[in-house]
């Protein structure tokens, strides 16, 4: 039998970088294909490709045996391609009915009786309770993931695209969810499945391809695989470990975190629990998903955003409460996991980007003027110590490339002597070359002594780089381990909520 | 660098003012009247002779004050569209020391008098960004509508608690001694041309220089990343709109003290909202402020001239500075357009 959908060398580059590399990838009718990679593996940009929100520069799309254009989504839906994204496209305000018509009528009048006729056949078909009058913003989250997956099926839909569908889902949903894909692959509509959550593939897919740095690297149908081979599939088993270890005494807790928990106003217990502490000569990488209680963690120990409860201890003295202010004019260093968001004001001078911190010190100010002068050939000298291509520290921060960005970041804060520094994602989105400078920069500073969180996506990273390593699921700190001790399969086992 | 700096500053309000004063001719000219002979008139009638010339120096001491008013809250990323009614505010305060607080003696009254203007108008500041702060309301929304508040209770304290007479809405007249001391005899001028000199001067040293002008500065561009380095966004919201609001109030006072002598229904000329335009043709910096200050000053001493000695009306003055201020909001506008694309 022929695969419904073919996806033959598809190429796209954005810049330098390739999302997608000659990607192939078959799908047969009335099949669960579960697409599996790593953050930034190119699995949301192939579907977005096949959705025809994005054009490649090179490829076939074979549907049904014929070649086909997909230029826009409404081509793609034309042809029976549908998306639910991971983010919802939905109206609050308006109801089902009203979203769907919003999102499927075609012609000048609307016809409301009609329209939700076809909902609820569709919910009864294939088990979708949704209440069409129901308005969409009183839905839970699950129900709307329902309401966008009619909204795909409307006009007949052959294959349906699910981009990260539980991410957003409690387990019970998540359940619920798998129900209706099994009825959908029963009635003959093959489901395209994108997440990086090992147990759920192998609860949910018949066949399975994986993703990594853009490449289609393996495909296998389920019955034929098992967790430990699509793990090492994704992360890649030819990594070459540069192993840093320098031997020094590890006899000072730097930092100590104890039952640290934080909530958001749009996460309940993004961080749950958490304990761990760094030693000084130390760097402590922190492996996981995006999006599993990092960045909130990073932002409540440096009292940015609040903690709910727990206990903060650097160098003995109790932080926990301290200002984010106060945090700072002690010996701590922060590379922001967000640069333009957190740590630089693009449109202000180099000069005054590298003063955020020292412009208050008595160094560079006078009672309450700063003093520019010295400020200007302080960010001089930190493009000349860390090799920042950049005119000199009257340039605009704009004008430079984000590689150079994220070294004068880097430079700043690693200037300021730190004896502990968090640095979240370091290199991410960073060329090889800056990437390489900021991971010597790194070692450079733990040499000295420095304690430094890393938390990084990148296993590779943290594998090459860490002392020790702290795996993080859904804001608890599930295992502990070394690169010696532990196999990178074990690991991509832990970031996908895997305890053994 | 320097010559784009130039091209920002100077050619750009240059070239909105010209497009503005060809605008102005051609609908003088469609009135039937002589554009040059308006002109003519309107130069005359703002700095031809020293007693117009007195007139329009007057006005710019409010407008810059007014002005450094709205490009104060503005670098700290807030829109003051209340000038107006911190204004009124000030100029309430003011007068009520003015003319009850009778007791001090010269100089030291009309200190505490103008005091009592920057205190009302710091205050009503300060309530703005309360409201920002604590509820998130937005700050243009909460002022204009103070603006109308303070419209409302001005009306009824010059109609009832504070008239002198029955006859006329409008309070006693303040004491001599809470004047402001007129600084060339035989015309308007007092004091007030100094005290804005003065500011517009601390104004700029302010944002050049100092660290709490910096902190402001990173609260305006992205309170996010003021967030994440330590500074407090709060409470740097709430100090810019104080001072922002105090600046308003002294308008006020200068308003009341120096020219009209007594609180009066509709004793604002607009300085309130003739200082967001010359912030904004300024580009909020020192000498931009000062300068097209001096720009309005003029055009409003001159409107009046040539409404009195020829057939064409002031309000060519109003049509000729919205044309002003809708270019300088366009360039406004392309260049975040631009900074968008590309980002």
């Amino acid at each position: 039998m022929d695969p419904i959908l073919r996806l033959k060398n598809i190429t796209i580059k954005f810049g330098a970088l390739t999302a997608n590399d000659n990607v192939c990838l078959d799908i047969n009718k009335g099949e669960t294909h579960a697409i599996l990679g790593e953050n930034g593996a190119g699995k949301s940009t192939l579907m977005n490709i096949l959705y025809g929100v994005l054009k490649p520069d090179s490829g076939q799309i074979i549907l049904d045996g014929q070649e086909v254009n997909i230029h826009r989504p409404r081509d793609a839906r034309a042809l029976g391609v549908g998306m639910v994204h991971q983010h919802f496209m939905l109206v609050p305000a308006l109801t089902v009915v009203e979203n769907i018509i919003l999102a499927t009528c075609q012609t000048p009048l609307i016809n409301m009786k009609k329209t939700s006729q076809r909902i609820r056949e569709l919910s009864t078909k294939f088990g979708l309770e949704v209440d069409p009058a129901a308005v969409v913003k009183d839905l839970s989250v699950g129900q709307q993931q329902r309401v966008e997956i009619i909204k795909a099926l409307y006009d007949s839909c052959k294959i349906l695209i699910l981009d990260e569908p539980t991410a957003v889902l409690t387990p019970q949903e998540a359940k619920e969810l798998f129900k209706i894909i099994r009825q959908l692959n029963a009635a003959g509509t093959s489901v395209a499945f994108i997440s990086h959550k090992m147990n759920e593939i192998m609860e949910i897919a018949d066949r399975i391809t994986v993703l990594r740095g853009g490449k289609s690297v393996w495909s296998a149908r389920k019955a034929d695989t098992n967790e430990k081979e699509l793990a090492r599939h994704m992360v890649g088993r030819d990594i070459v470990f540069t192993s840093s270890e320098n031997g020094a005494i590890r006899d000072k807790k730097i930092l100590e975190v104890k039952n640290l928990c934080v909530s958001t106003a749009y996460k309940k217990n993004a961080v749950k629990d958490l304990s761990f502490s760094v030693c000084n000569n130390e760097i402590y990488g922190i492996a996981g998903v995006d999006g599993n209680g990092q960045s909130e963690m990073v932002k409540a120990l440096l009292s940015i955003i609040p903690k709910d409860s727990g206990q903060v201890i650097f160098c003995g003295k109790d932080i926990t409460h301290d200002s984010t202010k106060e945090i700072f004019s002690k010996t701590i260093g922060h590379i922001p996991e967000d640069r333009l968001n957190m740590g630089v004001i693009s449109r202000f001078f180099i000069f005054e980007n590298t003063s955020f911190y020292n412009y208050r010190t008595d160094e560079f100010s006078s009672r309450n003027s700063i003093d520019w002068k010295k400020e200007h050939s302080y960010s001089d000298k930190l493009i000349q110590k860390f090799n920042v291509k950049a005119s000199g520290g009257k340039a605009v921060f704009s004008t430079l490339s984000g590689g150079n960005q994220q070294k004068l970041v880097v430079a700043r804060e690693l200037d300021k002597k730190p004896r502990f520094l968090i640095a979240a994602h370091p290199t991410r989105g960073v060329d090889i070359g800056a990437t390489e400078s900021i991971r010597k920069h790194l070692i450079q500073q733990r040499d000295q002594g420095c304690a430094i969180i890393l938390i990084s996506t990148e296993l590779e990273e943290i594998m090459s780089l860490s002392d020790r390593i702290g795996v993080m699921y859904e804001g608890k700190m599930i295992a502990e381990t070394t690169p010696k001790e532990a196999s990178i399969e074990q690991i991509g086992l832990w970031m996908a909520g895997k305890e053994s | 660098m320097i010559r784009s700096k130039l091209i920002q500053y100077f050619l750009y309000p240059f070239i909105a003012i010209m497009i503005a004063l060809l605008i102005g001719a051609l609908i003088i000219l469609s009135g039937g009247n002589n554009p040059l002979e308006a002109y003519r008139l309107m130069l005359e009638g703002s700095i031809g002779t020293s007693q117009t010339l007195a007139e329009t120096i007057v006005k710019t001491a409010s407008l810059i004050i007014a002005g450094a008013s709205y490009a104060f809250a503005y670098r700290c990323g807030m829109l003051n569209i209340g000038i107006e009614g911190q204004m009124l505010a000030g100029a309430i305060f003011s007068t009520w020391i003015g003319v009850n607080l009778t007791f001090l003696p010269g100089l030291l009254h009309l200190f505490i008098a103008v005091i009592g203007g920057i205190l009302a108008g710091a205050l009503l500041g300060c309530f703005i960004a309360f409201l920002k702060n604590r509820f998130g309301a937005n700050e243009v929304i909460t002022t204009v509508m103070m603006n109308y508040v303070m419209l409302f209770i001005v009306e009824y304290l010059v109609t009832g608690p504070m008239r002198e007479a029955p006859e006329f809405p409008q309070s006693a007249r303040v004491l001599p001694s809470a004047g402001f001391p007129v600084l060339i005899p035989g015309t308007r001028v007092n004091i007030g041309i100094v005290l804005a000199l003065l500011l517009i001067v601390l104004y700029g040293y302010y944002w050049k220089n100092s660290k709490k002008g910096f902190e402001m500065r990173i609260v305006g561009e992205n309170p996010t990343v003021a967030n994440s380095i330590g500074i407090n966004v709060k409470q740097n919201r709430m100090l810019a709109f104080a001072i922002s609001g105090s600046l308003g109030g002294l308008v006020g006072s200068l308003e009341i003290l120096g020219i009209q002598k007594r609180l009066l229904q509709n004793f604002s000329a607009g300085y309130g909202f003739d200082g967001i335009a010359v912030a904004l043709l300024g580009k909020n910096s020192p000498i931009g402020i000062m300068l097209s200050s001096f720009l309005f000053g003029a055009m409003k001493t001159g409107g009046n001239m040539v409404q009195m000695f020829s057939s064409v009306p002031s309000s060519v003055v109003m049509i000729i500075q919205a044309i002003i201020i809708l270019l300088m909001a366009i360039q406004v506008f392309s260049k975040k357009t631009k900074e968008l694309e590309r980002a």
